[in-house]
């Protein structure tokens, strides 16, 4: 018996658990490509958009954060700046989350104990967790490959080479998921550690960009050095459409042989069951405040809160800081000075860009309340509830509890992503304070249609509860779809109408209309009431 | 029997799942005051009844009472009374135990908190863990001090010492005697058959969603076979004609045979006109009782024959 003996079976037994889920992620990195590609070369096929898009980009800070760096006027630099990074950040996080599905979890939940018992080597857990996750990586640079394939102005090297950055990058937050898999007890630390792991090299290579310099024609932008320091940033340093600096694929190497080789010597060092890093300790006694179904509720809710609350404050301070620029970008574009005009002037351009911006991101935030959700379910499927419910408290009560909480989650998002937008956009533009408050406000118009996605899971809920998370990201996808490609896809009008997102007013630049929001407020309500009638009637799924 | 001194009826319960029926017709009767033994083979109803009678799950059929309450429309008001310990206890990964312990208690009512910190020291259980790093043991833990720091009236307990190693099983059945001195009235699921045959005034057996049997243990032990070794004068006949015996082993003046309880009378005397020489009866263990209840229905067995016929 060696070290990996027993790794092939354990490799088909994690395909098996797999999948569904991991053909899910591939398709939807690989849709998502595929459905740009061509919008790209629809829009930025002629070189004049070209110059216009890597002008704008280069001279945009929050362009070089979230997008990177353009490399000059090309289709090829354009597709990396809008597709690489964002793709980048899924590739990783489906490889992090795949890893510690199939080591840490299995290991807290006492599956490996099992296993470990029968003749299956030390390091054959942890090499069959990283063998599918490369498999899925190679099937995803793949279909990334045949999709950028299908543009014949991208060169055939340059969409390998961008094919190829997000395989290195799969495989580096693979070896990076295997590292924080042997750190902490828990399969919940462990992902929190890879998705910290995930969140600091896109800061550090969001650094590098800001601060970096802008070549003489302005179209193309040197990171500065934080860049160097992360694998998503290393990606980008290849410029693959561009440069070619194959070179750089070197400190992928070397990146991935390291952390691997800790991550084994780590694995040869510990105990089963336990974390490199000591688990901590509670409290002996309850604070007062956990003591009721709401203390515990928000105790179970509040750091999905707190994290999409986080969110909210990035994506309002992003669009605060961009608005401005936004207009001027049309400003400068003859075409659109027209433009600009009949909608009324600049100020109407920035309430317009708010306007879009919010109802775009309020079918995002519905996915907290789903989240939110969903937990109803696991303290179900659990026997948790079951505790609960045997205890002096009735099933509204606690249903009530979660609703309201996340209800109120949902308003708070909202009004941070609001108020932080206003605020930035007051500060970068100079405009004053005038609006501030309208501005605002604004995002919660999208409150009821918001409500009425999170109503659809608490009828799910109440009625079919083994339906309910298939169902609720079903239509959280359909209502995205709706959203985002409405006008590309050329839907028609009736398949528009089916999502509540497309009826409310687009504040600030629409005028607030009350029948929609009264409408939709109400169908919220018949759903989230009926839905916990039903859940009171119902027998107790485990 | 006055109606006031049933705490929990339950007559010709059925549940239904699809078409799969986990209770069949089952009865169920515990008095005020009585620690109650449920018993049963895994997978025969056990958990299922104790889910309808917290109202977690809705009867197909049947009449069940608590307290005089139904369980299913009154659950809250009835939950005041109750505590529950659960078979296999799965609770909030990142609250430490001791905040369970403090949460499910006070959600029932209240806690006493000299006693809660009584029955931590006694189970010598360290509440400062999270709930993930907990052993079995020590999650079961949780759920036998939240249940037993709650004065309540009635104490459902679903195998509540499976993974308590023997000194905690004899400190939990020190306070579950306390329990039964101050009156309070406990169902208890169990596999340990010594621990029922300590604790239990009476008890049910429930086998594939119907009631087996239901009595005093005494009256369960008259119901089994006991077995009788005689040597005689002369050797023993006709023994089959007074009562139904069963592995009957004759040789000469040596005789070995099994009766029910009931028959023994009869049998006895039939035994003393063949002179007896030494006479040695062993009745049932408590094992070779349940084992004939959890296994041998002779009817179920004919039943099932009957079937295998037919297909």
């Amino acid at each position: 018996m060696t070290s990996f003996t027993g790794t092939w079976r354990l490799t088909r037994l994690a395909l098996r658990r797999d999948r569904v889920k991991l053909p899910i992620w591939i398709l939807a990195i690989a849709g998502i490509m595929l459905v740009s590609v061509p919008a790209l070369s629809d829009v930025y096929g002629d070189p004049a958009a070209q110059v216009t898009y890597a002008v704008t980009s280069a001279s945009s800070v929050a362009a070089r954060v979230f997008g990177g760096t353009v490399d000059g006027p090309s289709l090829g630099s354009i597709t990396m700046v809008e597709t690489y990074l964002f793709l980048a950040v899924l590739v990783a996080f489906m490889s992090t989350l795949c890893v510690i599905r199939h080591t840490r979890q299995n290991e807290e939940l006492g599956r490996s104990e099992l296993i470990g018992s029968t003749p299956v080597g030390r390091y054959s857990e942890l090499s069959a967790a990283i063998i599918v996750s490369l498999l899925a990586n190679l099937v995803t640079t793949l279909l990334l490959f045949l999709a950028l394939s299908i543009e014949p102005e991208l060169s055939r090297s340059g969409s390998l080479g961008l094919s190829l950055n997000y395989l290195l990058v799969g495989i580096s937050f693979t070896g990076i998921a295997a590292l924080t898999a042997q750190l902490s007890e828990s399969s919940r630390g462990a992902n929190s550690f890879a998705a910290i792991a995930i969140g600091v090299f896109f800061v550090l290579r969001g650094i590098g960009d800001a601060i970096g310099s802008v070549s003489a024609d302005g179209m193309r932008v040197i990171s500065g050095w934080p860049t160097w320091l992360s694998p998503f940033g290393w990606g980008q340093l290849v410029h693959p459409y561009t440069q070619g600096n194959w070179n750089i694929y070197w400190l992928f190497i070397c990146f991935i042989a390291a952390i691997f080789s800790v991550s084994a010597i780590l694995v040869k060092h510990r105990d089963s069951g336990s974390g490199i890093l000591p688990a901590r300790n509670g409290p002996r006694y309850a604070k007062k405040s956990l003591l009721s179904v709401n203390g515990l509720t928000w105790r179970l809710q509040k750091g999905t809160m707190i994290g999409w609350a986080i969110v909210g404050l990035a994506l309002g301070i992003t669009y605060g800081s961009i608005a401005n620029q936004f207009s001027d970008m049309l400003e400068t574009n003859e075409q659109f000075a027209e433009f600009i005009g009949a909608m009324g002037g600049q100020e109407n351009i920035t309430n317009i860009f708010f306007g879009a911006m919010f109802s775009f991101t309020a079918v995002i935030i519905a996915g907290y309340g789903l989240q939110a959700l969903l937990k109803t379910r696991t303290e179900e499927s659990t026997d948790r509830l079951e505790q609960i419910l045997g205890t002096h408290v009735s099933r509204e009560r606690w249903l009530g509890s979660h609703i309201i909480i996340t209800v109120s989650g949902m308003t708070v998002i909202l009004l941070t992503i609001g108020i932080s937008a206003s605020i930035t956009n007051a500060i970068v533009s100079g405009s004053g304070w005038n609006g501030l408050v309208s501005l605002s406000l604004a995002p919660l118009v999208h409150l009821p249609a918001m409500a009425i996605m999170y109503g659809i899971g608490v009828f799910l809920f109440g009625s079919k509860p083994s339906w309910m998370i298939a169902g609720v990201w079903s239509i959280f996808g359909l209502f995205l779809v709706i959203g985002q490609f409405a006008v590309l896809l050329k839907l028609p009008d009736w398949v528009i109408n089916v999502s509540p997102f497309s009826h409310a007013p687009l504040l600030p630049s629409d005028s607030l209309k009350i029948v929609p929001i009264v409408a939709l407020s109400t169908v919220a309500t018949v759903l989230i009431l009926s839905g916990t009638v039903l859940f009171r009637r119902r027998d107790l799924q485990i | 029997m006055k109606k006031g001194n049933v705490v929990i009826s339950v007559k010709g319960l059925t549940k239904k799942f699809g078409n799969f029926a986990a209770l069949d017709e089952f009865n169920l009767e515990v008095k005020k005051g009585e620690v109650h033994g449920f018993l049963g083979p895994n997978g025969a109803g056990k958990s299922t009844t104790i889910r309808v009678l917290l109202g977690l799950l809705k009867k197909t059929s049947g009449d069940v009472t608590m307290l005089g309450k139904d369980p299913w429309a009154d659950a809250v008001e009835l939950h005041k009374s109750i505590a529950y310990v659960p078979g296999e206890v799965n609770l909030w990964p990142n609250l430490s135990g001791g905040e369970a312990i403090d949460l499910i208690a006070s959600l029932r009512g209240g806690i006493d908190r000299k006693r809660r910190d009584e029955l931590t020291e006694a189970f010598k259980f360290n509440p400062k863990k999270k709930f993930r790093a907990y052993s079995k043991g020590n999650r079961q833990k949780v759920a036998i001090i939240a249940a037993l720091a709650s004065d309540v009236d009635v104490y459902i307990l679903d195998e509540p010492t499976s993974g308590l190693d023997p000194l905690m099983e004899s400190v939990f059945q020190h306070y579950v005697d306390k329990l039964k001195k101050k009156g309070k009235t406990i169902l208890l699921s169990s596999h340990i058959l010594a621990e029922v045959e300590k604790l239990c005034d009476r008890i049910t057996i429930i086998r594939n969603g119907k009631t087996i049997q239901s009595g005093t243990l005494s009256e369960m032990r008259h119901l089994t076979n006991t077995t009788i070794t005689v040597d005689t004068k002369q050797p023993v006949v006709g023994l089959s004609k007074v009562a139904a015996i069963h592995n009957a082993n004759i040789e000469k003046n040596h005789t070995k045979f099994e009766v029910a309880g009931k028959d023994l009378d009869k049998v006895l005397k039939h035994l003393t006109k063949f002179g007896i020489q030494s006479i040695t009866s062993h009745p049932p263990t408590l094992e070779e009782m349940f084992m004939s209840h959890y296994n041998e229905d002779p009817n179920l067995e004919q039943e099932q024959e009957a079937n295998k016929k037919e297909s």
